[in-house]
Order: C-alpha cells, then structure tokens, then sequence
C-alpha cells in the first residue's frame, strides 16, 4: 500500500505541472471565491490532463478493482499509467497527500460540520474538495452527508476536515454518548418528531 | 459569490442521533432508511485493507487488496435542533469495526429480518445483546414469504421476552414509522431501567 502510493505521489508530479497545480494554485481558491463553483470533480480543470481525469471521476467505484483501472488506463492510452509498479491509477488519498488520519479532530459519522467563514484568497494550499467542504458546511452537515456529496470514503473526507479544522475554518460538534442525551426529554422529542412526520 | 452569513453560535448547532439498520444481506435495509429519509439514501463508505488479509476468502480475486465496506444512509430532521440520522449497517459480519463507530451516538437499533433467511440476523442480535444496545426485530414481509406469528420469530431468535419483534413492510412509510416509534419507546424504557437499576445500588 504504501510503496503504491508513493508511486502514485511520485507520478502527480508529473511534468507538465498540471496535476500538481491542481492542489497547490491559491488562483483555484481564489477562482472558487469569485464564483466559480467549486467541484470537486478534476476534470472542471486541467483539460490536458483528460485521459487521468476520466478516471478520476469514475474512480469511486471502480479503485478497489486494480485490473479495472489498468484496463481503463490501457483504454485511454495513457502510457504514463500504465507502470505496473504505480497500481490503480489514482488512490483517493493521492488526495491527501498519502495521509490516511486527519492531523486534528474527532469526526464521527454524525459529527455535524460547521463552517464559520467563507474561503478566502489569503487561504492558500487548499484543494477544491477542501472548498467545496466550506461551502457545503454553511449550514451544519454530517460527516457522512459530505463523504457522500463529494463522492469520496469518510478515510478521506477525514483528512480534509483536519487540515480545515487546523485553519478554524469549520467547527465541529461529536455526538455526545446517548446516556448523556436522555436526560433532557430526547426520546420523547424523538418519538413526538416522528410521528408528526 | 454571496455568502449567507456564517453562523458561529455553538448553540444553534443541532443534535444529531443515530438509528441503525442492521440485518441480513437483502433484507430491504436501504428500502427501509428510503421509506422515511427526507433525502434519498446517501452511499458512504469506508476502506478495508489489511483487516480483511486472511479472512475474507478472496478466490479468484487475488490482485484485489482493497474492499470497501458501503454504508447507505438517510436523514430525518425532527426538530431545528434534532437530526436523526439512520444508518443501514454493512451486512457482512467481518465489519464489526465500522460497527463500533456507527454505535457512538446510537439509541438503538432495528434488526431487519426476513423469515426466509432467519439466520442471516443472528450475528446482528448477538452484537446488540453484547453491547446492551437497545433494539427491537422487525420483520420484513416480502410478499412470498411464508407468515410466522411474533411469538414463533421470537423463539426461534431465542430473545429476551422484553425485546419488541413486529411485522413490517420496508416499502410503507407508516409501517417504518411504527417500527421506529416502537424501537425509540424500547430504548427509552431500557434506559429507565438501567437508571432505576443504578439507583437503587448506590448507596
């Protein structure tokens, strides 16, 4: 896994710098502010990277099948991929730099997520997935709510809510344990909201 | 763009609590979270690696060294300050670990049952019981199934006489309701009991 992964770091600096700029360039955030929507699909930027952002967008389902992704690099002709020793095209946590824990913070399933400001230029180092998190958290969301907005497994979603929380630019509220919750008539709120549904 | 103005007050953020859906493969746990879900089941998932080295039989599929264990989930907003969330659990018992996650913040859990295939929820009944997680049964009635009576689901599942088992249809939102209704009252009185049980060892 992890030899895999530093072949996959290994080929995101790739010569053309397009890869790299996707996750460095303050011009994407600041893109992100002006309007642009942020997405967190690659291929609404680096055109000339098409062939890897093809698979990119359909890696979700198909990165845990290694002869897939080979197959579907073959299909594109992407000599670049088709090392043996690189693996699966790209790993979700290529978007995290390899980290697989988050630098800071507890996130459950069902933390909620907050974000207390919008992104702004002076935010430099962030990736469009870290963008869209901001703006998808203007109202409290769940952990798992963002995992499944952005496509990506809850490992990674993690890692972004880290580095966002390391920049206070979320907070995040851990669901208590449920014998500290009952005392305050939660069942019977619980019971009177679903059957008013 | 223009923001909405961000909110920084700890006190507005709501409550989120959990309900699992535990159960047999194709058992209708994903049709059960749809029936009530304000949103359509969301799909997140976590990623297996090395825990599954040895244990998962993977004939045939050597070059595989990744699965993903899929989790489908659906929201409920009961109040402003009240967000129940329900989680359909991974069927595979080698899950656990994702299952002591989705536990935290849990008041209970629904085991969803199919006659026909009884045995698939055993693992999910033994996991409940060890960790004195509240829960009721619920039994799924696919239209071919043959009709058992609660007492006759209740036996062969050898449960506490206490535990709730009821028939439902997934697909209906008043059925699922009842169940849900039916699991929040257990869980309440089993927490009653747990107290008064506290209570009265103290000195």
């Amino acid at each position: 896994m992890t030899s895999s992964m530093a072949s996959s770091m290994a080929s995101l600096d790739d010569p053309s710098g397009a890869r790299a700029s996707r996750w460095r360039d303050p011009a994407v955030v600041a893109g992100a502010e002006t309007g642009v929507a942020p997405d967190c699909r690659p291929d609404a930027r680096a055109g000339d990277n098409r062939d890897i952002d093809t698979n990119m967008d359909t890696n979700m389902d198909t990165y845990v099948d290694t002869e897939m992704d080979t197959e579907m690099a073959g299909d594109n002709g992407s000599a670049l991929w088709l090392d043996a020793d690189a693996g699966p095209v790209v790993r979700p946590y290529a978007m995290t730099g390899g980290r697989t824990a988050p630098t800071t913070g507890d996130f459950n399933l069902i933390s909620l997520v907050t974000a207390t400001r919008p992104v702004s230029s002076a935010d430099v180092g962030l990736a469009p997935e870290h963008v869209t998190i901001v703006e998808l958290s203007r109202r409290p969301i769940s952990v798992a709510e963002i995992s499944a907005h952005l496509d990506l497994p809850v490992g990674i979603v993690r890692v972004l809510l880290g580095d966002l929380l390391d920049r206070a630019l979320i907070m995040t509220n851990n669901p208590e344990p449920v014998a500290n919750l009952t005392g305050d008539g939660l069942f019977e709120a619980v019971i009177n909201g679903l059957q008013a549904l | 763009m223009d923001y909405r103005p961000y909110d920084q007050t700890p006190g507005t953020v709501p409550t989120a609590i959990k309900i699992l859906v535990a159960g047999g493969f194709g058992v209708g746990k994903t049709t059960l979270v749809g029936s009530v879900s304000e949103i359509r089941p969301l799909r997140t998932e976590e990623t297996l690696t090395e825990a599954s080295v040895g244990i998962d039989d993977l004939g045939g599929v050597e070059a595989k060294t990744t699965t993903t264990v899929v989790m489908d989930f659906g929201r409920i907003t009961l109040t402003d300050t009240l967000l129940l969330y329900l989680f359909g659990t991974p069927g595979q018992d080698r899950f656990w670990f994702v299952w002591d996650e989705l536990s935290t913040g849990a008041i209970g859990a629904i085991v969803l049952a199919d006659t026909r295939r009884l045995a698939d929820c055993f693992a999910s009944v033994d996991y409940f019981e060890q960790r004195s997680m509240p829960f009721i049964v619920a039994v799924n009635c696919f239209d071919k199934a043959q009709r058992y009576r609660t007492d006759e689901i209740r036996a062969a599942l050898e449960l506490d006489p206490d535990i709730p088992v009821l028939l439902c249809d997934a697909r209906h939102r008043e059925s699922v309701k009842t169940v849900l209704v039916s699991l929040v009252e257990h869980a309440m009185r089993t927490v009653g009991r747990r107290r008064t049980a506290v209570a009265t060892t103290r000195p």
